[in-house]
């Protein structure tokens, strides 16, 4: 190699400034792994064997032999298999040092053998790039059949499930991704089909978003900016001070993010403000219309001193 | 004054700065005051080189303010796994460990005499065989190499690589890890399993992740051994309830790791000595865990631990002896609006539902620290007719709370 091609090597592999301290040690023999000919470095040793597994990487593994979703890639007699390769470590974890207080209760079925002849057909499909032929329910009871090329597979922590992200074989330019809850297929069949053409997930993913980010204005009371910025840290998001007690908070998020988003700013009472865009506003007016009538309604007008005991 | 190094011995000292930059991402050089400007220089410039690609620098009134914008619908991996790949090494760390995955290639077993000998022929290096054999033991350790003993030699060999070790069950064993890294504790472990074998992620992705959590991690090391062990811990804790931030120190029995999937944040939670009561701290605001003796006591405090948990809507355990019950009485449209009464049953943690008449159903439930179910009970906006509790402040904080948001969206006239 080159000292050209090893700072490339540097830039692509190491962090922003690593080739400055990195380059002159390995160029200079201060780490004595390269000699010069001519122009060209060329390393001392002959080869790498790749490394073991490292007694911790097994204890990672060992934590997650009884997890129903890490048994989801395997066969019984594979699991024996690891079972037998991590018997010499302790796990890291156990499942029941973990309490997840809020997840929801209804997860998918891990342990369903359908559910998991569905999960493996269709990780099979995605590592291929190959088509599937599914039948869907969908929450509101309608089945359809499509053949999808599968993109992705995202699992919701909070609802301890996946879906399946993908797109309909005859829609395949549309710019829509369809999301497909796993628990909802009735029978996923592999097709011969394979997938050349890439697809740029990401660029899908940002064009559904909308123009205008979210924009909420967050009053530092009862410590609400730091749950704020908790609570929305796993949004791109990007917060500016207003002034000191104010704060503004812009989340980027598409359709389908929005009914969640609009409980999780509700939760947050008045401590949070959504200053636009007007279409969000008007969703937040909409329930709160609608609460002020129900007190009206039936005699709970929301007066502090006439509430409900 | 040292001179400013990329890589660093131990990342507790950069782990505040990474968390703010990612949390917050508005708060300027002024505003870190913990430490010297200096401080955050280097800090700052060491996070720039780790995470170059996901560092926005903002320039406003208050300066430059940077800030990490991850999507973690987007990525196939957690970015911040990286700051943990920041560790300090040194020549001889470096060279040995490539001279062992040459020299151990062809299955070969070596004394620690032997190995000297040949990088010396080899690379050209001279080392001390003590060198060696403390580098080889610490391998052994980590269960890379292995040694046995042929009559008064120590011979040092390699574990098989993961293709051999597990004939078959590779393929099926990276693509679960694909998932867990991103998903389970500790999921950095499982990305280095996935470099070993130059295996990315590009099928799975985590909806309502919290890359964050790994920052967490060696506190989350340190507890979870703890625990396997029934120790008692000191932890030191940094709590930002207020502006100046506060250190503190506890003496507790850790029992468990409270997750919350909802609000980015994880919990010890364990029997404070002091007080003589279970109580929570956040992992993130955690600076050092050190562990104690054996606590004898372990396995009954675990178990009433576990007696309390159905009371404990979130991680309080209440300020006072008495428990808060709350009622709701929603509006619901039975056959059009049935996921709201599917949402009561899957989020309301064993709250007790009832159909009170066509449309009015009630939920109910008796908890610790009633205050932990405010933020649950507005996200029903809109169908809410009404709500009681035995708190009668609770009660008044919603019916304020909720005249006060009617009146900040009130519609100019």
């Amino acid at each position: 190699m080159t000292g050209g091609e090893l700072a490339a090597v540097c830039q692509e592999q190491g962090f922003a400034e690593s080739s400055l301290y990195i380059l002159p040690k390995l160029t200079g023999g201060e780490w004595h792994l390269l000699t010069r000919e001519g122009g060209q470095y060329r390393a001392l040793t002959r080869g790498h064997r790749t490394l073991p597994l490292t007694r911790l990487q097994r204890s990672f593994v060992k934590s997650l032999l009884p997890d129903p979703r890490f048994r989801l890639f395997f066969t019984d007699e594979e699991l024996s298999v690891l079972r037998h390769f991590t018997e010499d470590v302790e796990p890291l974890w156990k499942q029941e040092d973990f309490h997840y207080y809020d997840r929801y209760t209804d997860g998918d079925p891990f342990d369903d053998p359908d559910y998991q002849t569905h999960f493996r057909t269709i990780l099979a499909a995605l590592s291929r790039r190959q088509y599937v032929n599914l039948s869907y329910q969908s929450g509101k009871g309608n089945r359809i059949s499509h053949h999808y090329l599968p993109l992705k597979l995202e699992y919701s922590a909070k609802n301890d499930r996946f879906r399946l992200l993908a797109v309909p074989e005859r829609e395949k330019r549309s710019p829509w991704i369809h999301t497909l809850n796993l628990q909802g297929i009735r029978k996923a069949v592999l097709l011969s089909r394979l997938e050349t053409e890439d697809f740029d997930f990401e660029q899908m993913i940002r064009r559904s978003y909308y123009k205008e980010p979210l924009r909420l204005q967050i009053r530092n009371r009862r410590n609400a900016l730091e749950r704020a910025m908790l609570h929305f840290s796993n949004y791109e998001k990007k917060t500016r001070k207003i002034d000191e007690d104010t704060w503004e908070c812009l989340i980027y998020y598409n359709r389908s993010m929005e009914t969640e988003l609009l409980i999780e700013v509700l939760s947050f009472g008045p401590a949070i403000k959504v200053m636009g865009p007007d279409a969000f506003i008007d969703l937040v007016r909409e329930r709160l219309d609608r609460q002020m009538e129900l007190f009206s309604r039936f005699g709970t007008d929301g007066n502090v001193t006439s509430a409900p005991s | 004054m040292s001179e400013y190094q990329e890589l660093v011995k131990s990342f507790q000292k950069s782990r505040n700065y990474v968390r703010d930059f990612l949390i917050y991402g508005f708060k300027s050089r002024e505003d870190f005051s913990v430490k010297s400007g200096r401080t955050y220089d280097n800090e700052r410039r060491r996070i720039e080189s780790w995470l170059s690609e996901y560092i926005q620098a903002d320039y406003g009134p208050q300066g430059k303010t940077l800030s990490l914008r991850l999507d973690s619908n987007l990525l196939g991996t957690n970015p911040l796994f990286r700051v943990w790949r920041s560790k300090s090494f040194t020549a001889n760390d470096l060279m040995l460990h490539f001279f062992f995955l040459d020299l151990f290639r062809e299955d070969a077993s070596f004394t620690a005499d032997e190995l000297a000998d040949r990088i010396l022929k080899d690379y050209g290096v001279l080392l001390e065989p003590q060198l060696i054999r403390k580098k080889a033991n610490e391998y052994v350790k980590e269960g890379i190499l292995t040694s046995r003993k042929d009559k008064k030699r120590l011979l040092y060999s390699m574990e098989p690589e993961p293709a051999r070790a597990l004939p078959g069950v590779l393929p099926a064993l990276l693509d679960a890890v694909r998932f867990c890294q991103l998903t389970m504790p500790l999921g950095f472990i499982g990305s280095t399993i996935l470099d070993g074998q130059k295996a990315a992620n590009t099928v799975f992705l985590v909806k309502h992740g919290y890359y964050g959590f790994t920052l967490e991690d060696e506190v989350l090391f340190r507890l979870l051994q703890a625990m396997h062990r029934q120790q008692a811990v000191t932890v030191r804790n940094r709590s930002n309830k207020t502006l100046r931030p506060q250190e503190e120190i506890f003496h507790m029995v850790p029992l468990k790791i409270f997750v919350s999937t909802r609000t980015g944040r994880r919990f010890l939670c364990g029997y404070q000595m002091k007080s003589r009561r279970f109580s929570t701290l956040r992992l993130d605001q955690i600076q050092q865990v050190t562990a104690e003796g054996p606590f004898d006591e372990y396995i009954c405090l675990h178990e009433k631990l576990e007696r309390n948990l159905p009371s404990c809507f979130g991680v309080s355990f209440g300020a006072s002896h008495e428990m808060d019950t709350l009622k709701l009485t929603l509006h619901i449209r039975e056959g059009t609006e049935d996921y709201i009464l599917q949402r009561l049953r899957r989020e309301g943690r064993d709250g007790i539902i009832t159909r009170v008449e066509q449309d009015i159903w009630t939920y109910e439930k008796t908890v610790f620290d009633g205050n932990e179910l405010m933020p649950w009970i507005k996200t029903f906006l809109g169908r809410i007719l009404s709500f009681a509790s035995s708190n009668a402040f609770l009660e008044q904080k919603f019916y304020r709370d909720v005249q006060e948001m009617a009146r900040m969206y009130r519609r100019e006239e």
